[in-house]
C-alpha cells in the first residue's frame, strides 16, 4: 500500500472524525465514539500496509510519524473517554487527528524506503511509538487543563473529576516520554556513543520534559499554591513539546542536530 | 471568586524567610548561587575541563553520598526539610529548563572548543564571557547541577523505602544518571582514528595532530551497502531540482515494483543493475568489479503528449561519468524541458572488519558497523565515516574511541528510572 492509497484513506479517516465529532456535539457519544476508533483503525490498516510496502517500520519521515500519531491520539481520547466521560475530549482528538491526516495529503514529503545505517536499531520502533503515544495523552492534558482554567476562572470552581484526569493522564504521559527518552539515550549511546549529547532535540526534549516535571511536583504541593498559574503550566508543555518535534527546523540551533532524517 | 491561594498560605500571617521557606526563598536563594556561578565565569572563564578528572570526581562522589546520608537522620532539621520540600525542587527544575531553553536557541559550541580560536575577537561578547556559548562548561550551570545533586541526593535519602517505589526508582534512577554524567564528565575521552584498508593504526587525529593511544586497530576489509538510488527530475537550464530544491520530484528505484510516476511521467524501470560498469556507446552490463556503479534502463512516458524516451542512467562515481535523459524540448510550464537523472545512492550499511589489539594484551575481531561498536578493554569503538565521494571503494574507514569508565552507573541509573516509569504509567495516581 503506497502513499497513494493515502490520498483516499486519509481524507476518509478524518471525515468518521469529523462525523464521529459532530456525533458527539450532537449528544451521541457512544456513538461518536465508535465513529472515532474507526477512522483510527483506517490509519492502522494503512499503517500496516504501508509497512508492508515499504519494507521498514513506517517511523522514519516527519509524515510517517505523522500517521501514529493520527492513529494513537483517537485510541488514546477513546480510552480515556471511557474512564472520563467528557465529550470535548473525543472532539479535541478528532480535530486533532484530522489536522495531521490532511497535513499527510496536501504536504507529502519525500517518502523515502531507505533507512539509513544509525536508524537500523531495534531501539528505532519503540523510541517513536513511545514518544508518539505520550504526545496524544499530554496534547489532551493541555486542552483539559485549559477547560479547567475556565472553570476557575468563569466560575471560582473545580472539577475534581477533571484534575484526576488531568492528575492520571500527566502521570501516565511523562511515564511514556521519559521511557521514549530512555530508549533514546540507550539507542545514542550505541549509534553515536554518548547518551546524552544536548544536540538541539536533546535539549528541547529536556525542556518538555521539566516543564511537565514542574508541574507534577506544584500539584504535589498540599498548599495548593495559585492553581491558574500551575494549570498554565500544561499548555507550555505542550507548546515545548511541539517545539521539539516540529518546530525544531525553525530554530537558529537547528543545523547542527543530528536528529534530522528528512 | 478566584480562590485566593497563595505561595505562603499553610502558615498565616507568614514573613518572608520565616520557617518553612517556600517559592519566593527558594527562587532567591537559587538565583542568587546562579548569579555567584556568572560572576565567577565572568572572572575566571569557562570551567576547567580537568576540574573533575580522577580522582577528584571520587572524592565529590563521596562527599555527596556523605551528604545525602546524613539528611536520614536530620530529616526533621529544617535544612533538610527545605531541600527537599516542593517549592525547592520545583525552583530547581524550572532554573534547569531555563538554562536549556538557552541552549535550546544560542547555538552551542562544542563543550571543550577553544572559545579563543574558534570566534576570534567575538570571544569577548557579554554573551561568550557569561558562557552561554557552552553552558554544559559553565559555572552557573556546574552550580545548579550541584545543587541539583544535593537536593535529590537528601530526597531520595530520605525517602528510601520500599512502600513509595515508584518515588524511589525515579528520584534514584535520575540521580544515578545526573552523578555518572557529570561526575564522569572530565574522565570521558572520545578520539578519532582513520585507519586505511589493509593497514594498522594506534595514534588518534586531534585537529591535525596525532596521539599515541593504548590500542591499535587492524582494518581488514570495509564493506559498504547501497540503497537503490532514486530518479530526480532536473531543469537543464539550471541544473537544479524540479519542481523545487526543497521540494523535488523523486522516484525510488524498487526492483519489486517497476512502474509508477514521477512528475508528469509514467516511469518504467525496464532493468537495474545494483553493480555495472558502462559498455559499448550508451549501454551496461552487470559487474562485481571495483568501481561499478548503480545503472537502470528506464522508460519514461510524457502523460500529456504520450512521447516515450529511453536510455540509460547512473549517477557516476570517480570512475564512470553520470548519465542522464532528455525528456523533450518542453511545454509552456517548463520551456527548457526537463531531464531525468539517478541521484547518489544512500548507504544501507557500512562496516569495518577489524583487528583489535590493545596493550594489556587484549584482542578482538569483530565487524564494527553504525549501532554495533565494539568493545575493546575500557574503549568502544564506533564506526564512524568513510571518504563519501569514493562510496563502496572508500580505502579508509574512519572510527571514533571513546571511554566512559562511568557508564555502568548511568546505566544501572537508566535501569531503575525505567521501572519507575512503567510504575508511572501503570499506577498512574498513587
Ligand atoms: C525523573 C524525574 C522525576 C520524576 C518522575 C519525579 C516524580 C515524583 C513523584 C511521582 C513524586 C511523588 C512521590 C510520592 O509522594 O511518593 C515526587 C516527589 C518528589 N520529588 Fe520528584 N520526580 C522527578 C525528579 C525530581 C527532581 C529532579 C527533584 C529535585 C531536584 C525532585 C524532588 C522531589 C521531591 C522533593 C519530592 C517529595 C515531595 C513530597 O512528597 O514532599 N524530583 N517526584
Amino acid at each position: 500500500m503506497s502513499w497513494a492509497w493515502y490520498n483516499y484513506l486519509g481524507p476518509f479517516s478524518a471525515a468518521l472524525w469529523f462525523v464521529g465529532a459532530l456525533v458527539v456535539i450532537l449528544g451521541r457519544p457512544k456513538a461518536g465514539q465508535a465513529l472515532v476508533l474507526a477512522g483510527a483503525l483506517v490509519t492502522l490498516v494503512f499503517i500496516v500496509g504501508l509497512w508492508a510496502y515499504l519494507g521498514r517500520p513506517p517511523l522514519r519521515t516527519m509524515g510517517e510519524t505523522r500517521l501514529w500519531y493520527s492513529f494513537f491520539l483517537p485510541l488514546a481520547g477513546v480510552l480515556a473517554f471511557r474512564r472520563w466521560p467528557y465529550g470535548w475530549l473525543l472532539i479535541f482528538v478528532s480535530v486533532l487527528a484530522s489536522v495531521f491526516a490532511i497535513l499527510n495529503v496536501v504536504r507529502p514529503e519525500i517518502h523515502s524506503k531507505a533507512l539509513m545505517p544509525a536508524l537500523q536499531s531495534v531501539f528505532f520502533v519503540p523510541h517513536v511509538i513511545l514518544y508518539m503515544l505520550s504526545y496524544a495523552l499530554l496534547a489532551a492534558t493541555a486542552v483539559a487543563s485549559l477547560a479547567q482554567m475556565r472553570n476557575l476562572f468563569k466560575t471560582g470552581t473545580i472539577d475534581d473529576q477533571l484534575y484526576a484526569f488531568i492528575d492520571n493522564a500527566v502521570r501516565i504521559g511523562l511515564g511514556l516520554i521519559m521511557l521514549g527518552l530512555i530508549t533514546g539515550a540507550v539507542w545514542a549511546k550505541q549509534a553515536w556513543g554518548h547518551y546524552w549529547s544536548w544536540d538541539p532535540k536533546e535539549t528541547w526534549a529536556f525542556v518538555t520534559l521539566a516543564t511537565y516535571l514542574a508541574y507534577l511536583h506544584l500539584r504535589l504541593d498540599r498548599r495548593r499554591p495559585r492553581p491558574g498559574l500551575v494549570l498554565a503550566i500544561l499548555p507550555l508543555g505542550f507548546l515545548f513539546l511541539m517545539i521539539t518535534w516540529l518546530g525544531l527546523s525553525f530554530l537558529p540551533t537547528a543545523p547542527g542536530s543530528v536528529h534530522s532524517y528528512q | 471568586m478566584i480562590p485566593r491561594v497563595t505561595f505562603l498560605e499553610s502558615v498565616p500571617n507568614r514573613r518572608p524567610w520565616q520557617w518553612p521557606w517556600g517559592y519566593v526563598e527558594s527562587a532567591v536563594l537559587i538565583g542568587a548561587a546562579v548569579v555567584g556561578g556568572f560572576i565567577a565565569q565572568w572572572r575566571l572563564g569557562p570551567m576547567p575541563g580537568d576540574l573533575l578528572a580522577w580522582p577528584r570526581n571520587l572524592i565529590a562522589l563521596g562527599a555527596l553520598m556523605a551528604l545525602s546520608l546524613l539528611a536520614r537522620p536530620l530529616r526533621a532539621s529544617k535544612f533538610f526539610r527545605f531541600l527537599t520540600s516542593v517549592p525547592f525542587s520545583v525552583i530547581l527544575i524550572c532554573a534547569m529548563a531555563l538554562f536549556a531553553l538557552v541552549m535550546g536557541l544560542v547555538p552551542q559550541l562544542a563543550p571543550k572548543a577553544n572559545l579563543g580560536s574558534v570566534l576570534g575577537p567575538g570571544q569577548d561578547s557579554p554573551v561568550a564571557r557569561l558562557g552561554f556559548l557552552q553552558v554544559t562548561s559553565s559555572w552557573p550551570f556546574a552550580v545548579l547541577y550541584l545543587m541539583t545533586l544535593v537536593g535529590l541526593g537528601a530526597t531520595v535519602a530520605i525517602g528510601f523505602g520500599f512502600r513509595r517505589r515508584v518515588f524511589l526508582l525515579n528520584h534514584l534512577g535520575l540521580w544515578l544518571i545526573l552523578l555518572a554524567a557529570g561526575l564522569g564528565a572530565s574522565d570521558r575521552q572520545r578520539e578519532l582514528m582513520r585507519v586505511p584498508e589493509g593497514g594498522v593504526e594506534w595514534r588518534a587525529s586531534r585537529e591535525g595532530e596525532f596521539a599515541e593511544l593504548d590500542l591499535a586497530i587492524r582494518l581488514d576489509d570495509f564493506v559498504m551497502e547501497e540503497y537503490p538510488a532514486r530518479l530526480a527530475l532536473v531543469n537543464p537550464a539550471t541544473g537544479k531540482p524540479w519542481p523545487s530544491e526543497s521540494a523535488p520530484a523523486l522516484f525510488q528505484i524498487e526492483p519489486k515494483s517497476p512502474r509508477g510516476r514521477l512528475g508528469g511521467f509514467d516511469i518504467e524501470v525496464l532493468q537495474f543493475l545494483a553493480r555495472a560498469v558502462p559498455v559499448g556507446e550508451e549501454g551496461f552490463a552487470g559487474a562485481v568489479v571495483n568501481g561499478a556503479v548503480q545503472a537502470a534502463l528506464v522508460k519514461a512516458t510524457d502523460r500529456e503528449t504520450g512521447q516515450s524516451f529511453e536510455g540509460w542512467l547512473t549517477a557516476g562515481n570517480g570512475f564512470v561519468g553520470p548519465s542522464s535523459l532528455r525528456l523533450g524540448e518542453g511545454g509552456a510550464d517548463r520551456p527548457h524541458g526537463l531531464v531525468l537523472a539517478m541521484t547518489q545512492p544512500e548507504p544501507k550499511l557500512f562496516l569495518s572488519k577489524v583487528k583489535v589489539f590493545t596493550k594489556d594484551g587484549h584482542e578482538a575481531q569483530a565487524n564494527v558497523s553504525v549501532n554495533h561498536p565494539l568493545r575493546a578493554g575500557d574503549w568502544l569503538i564506533y564506526q564512524r565515516d568513510y571518504d563519501t565521494s569514493a562510496g563502496p571503494l572508500s580505502r579508509w574507514s574512519g572510527f571514533e574511541l571513546i571511554k566512559d569508565r562511568w557508564l555502568w552507573l548511568a546505566y544501572a541509573g537508566f535501569a531503575l528510572w525505567s521501572m519507575g516509569c512503567l510504575g508511572l504509567t501503570m499506577g498512574g495516581r498513587k
